[in-house]
């Protein structure tokens, strides 16, 4: 009877069914922590965490200046900026677009910084499936190694206004 | 404030002999009526939305479909769920004690904070003055009367938490209720210092909210927002849980019989939920830029993934309660019989089992998988997230509170279920349903598709996108999943209603 | 004390316990696949 007061002395040992699975079900959570801990340290991908204060003024600057230095063309009036492998990159985010356009080299690695210019953002890397949450203010480095080539598509999926459906960019890998 | 209790106040049960308070009764309606109504404005903008996001039909146009999700979040996740809880503190720390609701009048304060402030949200955004969604994260800005709304809405619900903590104490104080708390009411406890947690966390986010909304104060960080919002809005999904977990409980006991194998296990667990599982608010902040590693971590993880081993032990604990209630029946053959000869027709038993199937095999497993750091790369933010959650919060929380209706009406409301008929079959209605619908938003998510967005292919953008062909099929699964959920749903309402209202009085 | 030795050896609920083990073999079964699919993944930090 779970609706009544339990029998005065309910502090009573556990039967072994009960046991077991306490005990199966407390190694599964030490697991559980572990993957994550493990896979940090050991594994190729995980949850970028390098962090910048700054404010929208600057990052509008460093991502103008960037694409002024590396610009190499214009496709639907998005600059596509080729950055050097290895080097630093800047993709802002407003509503409601994603600029500039990136072209990296596969097999390169890059840090790739992200911040927004107004609201809060989604970044959303398809069909790779790489999803980031863009904030103004911050600059949030990710530091990422193409490994397919082609075009690839960012898409917003934090909700950003009325466009926010309409809010796409791209990112180009070659070879 | 009466001091003293009044015996003409009560009433004694016919089927359970328990006191009630006949103020207490009354609270107990008036909160969970407003609850299903808001239930049922929720249900019709779930069908419009799901209708929008099966790209194939595409029913709304987008500034439509953006209010109405707005409000559909709202109005489900807050309003219909919290109400509903109310009502199931009154009745937990009243009725299950054989005592009073200590001050009716403060009840029915809280009742109006509630109800003005859900009534003032939801102007606000039906006027498409609140287009932010339930998350308002900043910002992104609303009309200053929504964030009032919403203050005055959590104001309300932490005075009934209140008036809930001093009739449970009363009650002890007053002998009417003597040894340990009900295991129900325990839970509820539980539920209830969740929410005051939760509810003040949801103070210091919407207060300064409202401050800059009206221009008081400058600027309000988005990350800081983002950590104070989710203090707020996954701790009451906590509160969900601790609450649904309760009726469980409740259910087992109300339909076979059943008694808690180890009351001990059970509270610990309980106990489990109090310590660490708010801590887990963070997985919201996995791919959040300014938080370290270390501290997502150990966050996420409930420390050692302690409030999930609380999550385990019920799923141990409540189903074997129902098998020794009923191998006690003499259904002890085999490995099964106690299962197969359970009462699958009575609609408190179906609604115990879909609520666990859906809330532990899809959304438990989902919830933990995802809020782990690197996984939630490749989760944030999708529709996966959302069928997620209507594991969670619909097919575990929703199906419960469901569930413990059937019981509600007749025992508090006095009134006989209309059609018993339609009653066996809704839980399997709505839950296969919801079972179509959480399955095609979880595929989608996993292939990429976006929640919260109008036309996922970006017509019109600077570049249009494309997804798997699979996601065809699985947006229909969507689409097609909630209209049998909301037919369902649309069942659950009018039996709640028709009952009440037409029902045989069963206090003849 | 022989009373206290049965009930600790005493199996409550058989049916149930291959229940929980079936749902923790799902619960494996989706982790391991998340992991899986992750690691297909371009690096990323
Ligand atoms: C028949 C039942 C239901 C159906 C068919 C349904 C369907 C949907 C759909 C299609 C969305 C939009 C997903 C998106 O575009 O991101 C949604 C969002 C949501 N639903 Fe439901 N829903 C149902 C019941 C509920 C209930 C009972 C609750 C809460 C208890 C709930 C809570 C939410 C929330 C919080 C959101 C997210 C809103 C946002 O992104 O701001 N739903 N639902
Ligand atoms: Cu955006
Ligand atoms: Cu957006």
């Amino acid at each position: 009877m779970s609706l009544a007061a339990p029998e005065r002395i309910w502090w009573k040992p556990l039967g072994w069914d009960e046991k077991l699975w306490v005990w199966v079900s407390l190694v599964f959570c030490v697991i559980l922590l572990s993957g994550m801990i493990v896979w940090h340290v050991a594994g190729l991908q995980t949850a970028p965490s390098e962090t910048y204060s700054v404010s929208v003024e600057r990052f509008t600057q460093l991502t103008d200046d960037f694409i002024e230095e590396y610009k190499v063309g214009e496709e639907n009036g998005l600059p596509v900026v080729r950055p050097p492998a290895g080097g630093d990159a800047y993709v802002q985010a407003s509503t409601w677009q994603w600029s500039p356009i990136l072209e990296l080299q596969k097999g390169q690695t890059y840090r790739i910084h992200l911040s927004s210019k107004d609201l809060q953002h989604g970044f959303s890397l398809q069909p790779v499936n790489y999803n980031l949450q863009v904030l103004p203010d911050y600059d949030y480095v990710m530091t990422l190694t193409p490994a397919d080539v082609g075009e690839f598509t960012i898409l917003c999926n934090e909700y950003c206004g009325l466009g926010h459906h309409l809010m796409v960019g791209k990112l180009i890998v070659t070879e | 404030m009466a001091t003293q209790t009044k015996e003409a106040d009560f009433r004694t049960c016919p089927v359970t002999t328990l006191q009630v308070h006949r103020p207490a009764e009354l609270l107990i309606t008036a909160n969970a009526v407003t609850a299903v109504v808001f239930l049922t404005v929720g249900g019709i903008l779930a069908l419009l939305l799901a209708l929008t996001r099966w790209q194939a039909v595409h029913l709304l146009p987008a500034d439509w479909f953006y209010t109405f999700l707005t409000a559909h979040g709202i109005t489900m996740l807050v309003f219909w769920i919290v109400f509903f809880e109310v009502a199931g503190l009154y009745f937990g720390s009243s009725v299950l004690l054989n005592g009073r609701l200590v001050a009716p009048k403060v009840g029915w304060v809280a009742f109006g904070l509630m109800l003005a402030g859900a009534l003032l949200a939801e102007l606000m955004i039906f006027t498409g003055q609140a287009d932010v969604m339930f998350t308002a994260y900043v910002p992104l800005k609303a009309h200053p009367l929504f964030y009032l709304g919403i203050i005055l809405f959590a104001v309300g619900a932490l005075v009934a938490v209140y008036l809930f903590f001093a009739s449970v104490v009363v009650a002890k104080h007053e002998r009417r209720h003597t040894g340990s708390l009900p295991l129900v009411t325990f839970g509820l406890v539980v539920a209830a210092i969740i929410a005051a947690f939760t509810l003040i966390s949801g103070a210091i986010t919407f207060i300064p909210a409202f401050f800059w909304s009206v221009g008081l104060l400058e600027t309000y960080d988005p990350a800081a927002y983002r950590l104070l919002f989710w203090a707020f809005g996954h701790s009451a999904q906590q509160i969900n849980l601790a609450a649904m977990v309760a009726i469980w409980y409740a259910l087992a006991t109300l339909t076979v019989g059943a008694t808690p194998i180890n009351e001990k296990l059970s509270r610990m667990a309980f106990l489990l939920y109090i310590l660490f599982i708010n801590l887990g608010s963070i997985h919201h902040l996995m791919v959040d830029p300014g938080l370290s590693v270390v501290y997502k971590i150990t966050n996420t993880s409930y420390i050692m993934y302690l409030a999930v081993l609380g999550s385990m032990i019920h799923a141990y604990s409540i189903p074997a309660a129902v098998e020794v209630a009923q191998r006690a029946k003499g259904y002890s053959k085999g490995l099964f019989q106690w299962l197969w000869r359970a009462p699958w027709g009575e609609p408190g038993f179906s609604a115990l089992v879909v609520s666990m199937v859906l809330f532990g095999f899809l959304g438990g497993v989902s919830g933990v998988i995802q809020g782990m750091m690197q996984l939630n790369m490749m989760i944030h933010n999708t529709i996966r997230v959302v069928g997620h959650f209507h594991a969670t919060v619909v097919g575990g929380t929703t199906v419960a509170f469901m569930g413990l209706t059937y019981y509600i009406i007749p025992l508090i409301m006095r009134r006989d279920i209309i059609s018993k008929g339609l009653a066996r079959i809704q839980p399997y209605v709505y839950g296969s349903g919801l079972f179509l619908l959480i399955v095609g938003m979880m595929l989608s998510g996993d292939m990429g598709v976006p929640r919260r967005s109008w036309d996922i292919y970006a017509t019109g953008g600077a570049f249009t996108t494309q997804f798997p062909a699979f996601t065809d099929v699985t947006l229909a699964m969507l689409g097609i999943g909630a209209i049998v959920a909301v037919i369902g749903g649309a069942m659950f309402v009018y039996l709640a209603v028709f009952s009440l209202l037409f029902g045989k009085d069963l206090r003849k | 004390m022989a009373q206290g030795e049965k009930t600790k050896r005493k199996i409550h609920a058989p049916g149930t316990l291959v229940l929980v083990f079936v749902f923790l073999a799902w619960f494996i079964a989706l982790y391991v696949l998340q992991w899986s699919l992750l690691a297909r993944g371009w690096p990323i930090r």
